[in-house]
């Protein structure tokens, strides 16, 4: 266990303790063990996932020794499989891994129960009939999946999977949560203990800036009629109020609290993105919802009564100049408040999971305690089904990226990866993939595109010359930089989907590797 | 596991010719420093892995220093070492191609970076408010009272645990909490959390452009890449431009003396000169 602690010290600064366990808690299907597969298998195996199932039928060629790390030549003529599990198998000894020389698409027509037992199913280099089918599968036995594809220099990824919820979003930048516009009683009390005024220098330029802006803030209301600033004016004659109060040069909390004044001005109450879930259908709780819902519907309850429109506090503050001793007792009201709210919010997620029919206790107080802390930050994925998707994009934006500088080239991409299926669906082979005759291959690609678009009701809608005869020319190679590229994106979206930490990418990733400007196609 | 303790580059090279047969890569096992400038001459393009602003520098005005100019200020080609440079912090990183005398220099970007988090020694001294503070206390003060003259080894496990239980101790004096062995190592080794996910992406970027410059089989990235998986995904490609008067690439200023002027005409020329004002 020391071991794992030092092996994984960096990732687990990442997603600490709990999301490791997760990690080592799944188990992984690999679809076709090319470069793209190899590569995003080989940052799970690294990362220390629980257990690997590489399904491949094909045997390794000569060819496959130019664009795949994880094959050798003495595994020429072998199967690709078992030889890129071996090889994969060696970069970490903790994680079990097997192989099933099958292919996918052989497993995907016959055996579609064969999935359900995996946590999670990375899907490389599927063509769109088998996608379609695969993600059925997936759908029915609640199994998230993952397509990732290379192509010449260009590729995608998509996560497909009804529901995810993410507590532990950890966004980068996401303003605290001091209340300084709305203070609570204990929070009020001991503002008031404390002079602005004081003659003390010292004491005055350590004094944190929460207490100097609520108490501020209260001087305001008095003579505004209880109402804090609200309009431009009257922001900057409150930071001027501020500054009048500094005594010297040097007053760092004082410098704080004017930068900080923001957080006075902000609307209370919750946004619009939490109001969005707490409105969601699944809101309404039966027996048959998940814990994540049970918890928004008691998030529900605690804004409507004892939150007074606010979730529960989070109760962490950041640091700010202030004497030592302020500093840790404004920590404590803090904390306290937080501790407060999470007591109110478990006793109404112990009431509803009664009155649905669970056991009272079945939902941790951890669990409840995490919740309340990113309550602010919760959010909930939803991916379309790929069927759906594919013969009903959302128009309006099909249309915006077909005629957007900075799309259209990603969108001509998305496009392509789909009309190159249909041309292989016809003639056997990918656009190019035949030496010479290029010309005919470039006007057939064109007219399978162009059909395309019509049938998804872009009539008059067409790709320019360039991306087609570059679509022809990658010939449905799989570059080994381009799949490493994939497949890292598409490892860290598994990393985060299992972990349950930090919000996973929407919609397709287009992944461009001329220009490098990719984009996510939300349709 | 064997491959502990021996030096990243041999076991690498090693790892990779078995692995892929026909190629050839000889490791060098030291500092990028210490090499002589035409060790570096050599090469067609330069790919950089490092992990500090100072060694970045450092290659940046090596490369940079091959360049060389015609009389219409216009870089010679074949004096230009072009490199790609790739670094990544947990969920974010970045690529970038850097040819000398075309795209911005390193030097030319630096305010790119943000800078470094000190934190100010009265706060250590005296109204520590956070654990960081506790330990950079034991760690940049406690320390040089007690064993002065010898200086702190972040790589010694003696010399940690000593900060760590010295900033424990502080941290009980002011009531602070949070205070743990590994937040110790995290804050005295600035220790970069780091994934391999994120590291695959940036590093294939990295690949990719290089094996694009040097085929020439498609465009390139112009000229800065930015990745962000925290939230969803955002990639972003910022085409920065050159500074024309920067010190490291930039043609400088010809300035045309007569072969008899002194060292105090010369420098009262300078200071005359237009752009000295």
């Amino acid at each position: 266990m020391a071991e794992s602690k030092t092996k994984y010290d960096r990732q687990l600064r990442i997603w600490g303790e709990q999301g490791q366990a997760s990690l080592e808690k799944a188990s992984i299907c690999l679809l076709n063990c090319g470069p793209t597969g190899s590569e995003t298998l080989k940052n799970l195996v690294l990362g220390g996932v629980g257990s690997i199932t590489v399904v491949d039928g094909s045997k390794v060629e000569i060819g496959d020794l130019g664009n795949n790390f994880m094959v050798d030549e003495s595994s020429v003529g072998q199967s690709k499989a078992k030889t890129v599990c071996a090889f994969l198998q060696e970069l970490n000894d903790a994680v079990k891994a097997k192989f099933i020389e099958e292919y996918p698409e052989k497993l995907i027509q016959s055996s579609p129960s064969f999935f359900s037992q995996f946590t999670l199913v990375v899907a490389t280099q599927l063509v769109e009939s088998s996608m379609v089918k695969l993600d059925k599968i997936c759908r029915d036995a609640n199994v998230i999946l993952i397509f990732a594809r290379s192509y010449g220099l260009t590729g995608c990824v998509r996560i497909s999977v009804k529901e995810h919820a993410v507590i532990e979003s950890k966004p980068d930048h996401f303003l605290d949560d001091l209340r300084l516009n709305d203070p609570w009683p204990e929070l009020k009390r001991f503002a008031e203990t404390i002079d602005l005024d004081t003659a003390d220098p010292v004491v005055h330029k350590h004094t944190p800036y929460v207490i100097i802006l609520i108490k501020m803030a209260e001087e305001w209301a008095k003579t505004h009629d209880g109402n804090l600033p609200s309009t431009r004016e009257e922001k900057k004659i409150f930071k001027d109020l501020i500054k009048a109060k500094t005594i010297a040069s040097d007053e760092d909390n004082y410098k704080e609290a004017i930068e900080a004044s923001f957080k006075v001005f902000s609307p209370k109450g919750i946004s619009p993105a939490l109001q969005q879930i707490i409105n969601d259908s699944c809101s309404d709780v039966n027996s048959s919802s998940s814990d994540f819902w049970v918890l928004v519907a008691a998030l529900k309850e605690f804004i409507a009564n004892e939150g007074g429109g606010e979730a529960p506090l989070e109760g962490a503050i950041p640091d700010m100049t202030s004497s030592t001793e302020l500093y840790v007792n404004l920590q404590q009201i803090y904390q306290a408040k937080a501790e407060a709210d999470f007591l109110v919010m478990e006793k109404h997620v112990r009431k509803i999971l009664k009155k649905i029919g669970r056991d009272p206790g079945s939902i941790s107080k951890a669990t409840i305690k995490s919740f309340c802390k990113n309550a602010r930050k919760v959010k909930i994925c939803r991916y379309r089904l790929i069927e759906d998707e594919y013969s009903s994009p959302v128009h309006l934006e099909l249309q915006k990226y077909l005629t957007d500088e900075d799309y259209c080239v990603a969108v001509g991409f998305y496009i392509l990866l789909r009309a190159v299926d249909r041309f292989a669906a016809n003639c056997n082979r990918f656009p190019g993939q035949l030496d010479g005759e290029m010309d005919e291959e470039i006007s057939r690609l064109k007219t399978t595109a162009i059909t395309l678009l019509n049938d998804l009701g872009c009539n008059g809608s067409t790709l320019t010359e360039d991306l087609i005869n570059e679509m022809c020319r990658y010939g449905a190679a799989e570059l080994h930089a381009v799949a490493a590229f994939i497949g890292g994106i598409a490892s860290q979206e598994v990393i985060k989907l299992i972990t349950r930490q930090f919000i996973p990418m929407s919609g397709t990733f287009i992944f461009n590797g001329i220009d490098h400007k990719s984009q996510l196609l939300l349709l | 596991l064997d491959d502990v303790g021996k030096p990243k580059a041999e076991v690498a090279a090693k790892r990779v010719m078995e692995r892929v047969s026909g190629v050839n890569i000889t490791p060098h096992f030291s500092r990028i420093e210490d090499k002589p400038l035409d060790f570096y001459s050599d090469f067609s393009i330069i790919v950089l892995g490092l992990d500090s602003i100072e060694a970045r520098s450092y290659i940046n005005a090596v490369a940079c220093g091959f360049l060389e100019y015609d009389d219409d200020d216009n870089p010679r080609e074949e004096t230009v070492k072009p490199m790609v440079d790739g670094g990544t912090e947990g969920f974010k990183g970045h690529a970038r191609i850097i040819v000398p005398g075309t795209t911005p220099c390193f030097e030319c970007t630096i305010w790119l970076f943000p800078p470094q988090v000190k934190f100010p020694l009265c706060t250590l001294a005296e109204t520590p408010r956070t654990a960081a503070h506790c330990i950079e206390y034991a760690h940049l003060i406690k320390w040089s009272e007690v064993h002065s003259g010898k200086s702190f080894d972040p790589d010694s496990p003696e010399d940690m645990q000593w900060v760590y239980s010295e900033a424990v101790k502080r941290a009980e004096l002011f009531g602070i909490p949070g205070v743990t062995y590994s937040l110790t190592q995290g804050v005295v080794k600035n220790i970069i959390p780091a994934i391999a996910s994120t590291n695959a992406i940036i590093s294939a970027a990295c690949a990719l452009e290089t094996l694009k410059i040097v085929s020439g089989c498609s465009k390139t990235l112009l000229n800065y890449l930015t990745y962000n998986g925290v939230e969803g995904l955002h990639t972003k490609v910022t085409e920065f431009v050159r500074d024309k008067e920067c010190l490291v690439c930039g043609p400088g200023i010809l300035i045309q003396v007569d072969k008899s002027v002194t060292l105090k005409k010369f420098i009262d020329q300078l200071e005359d000169h237009a752009s000295c004002s």
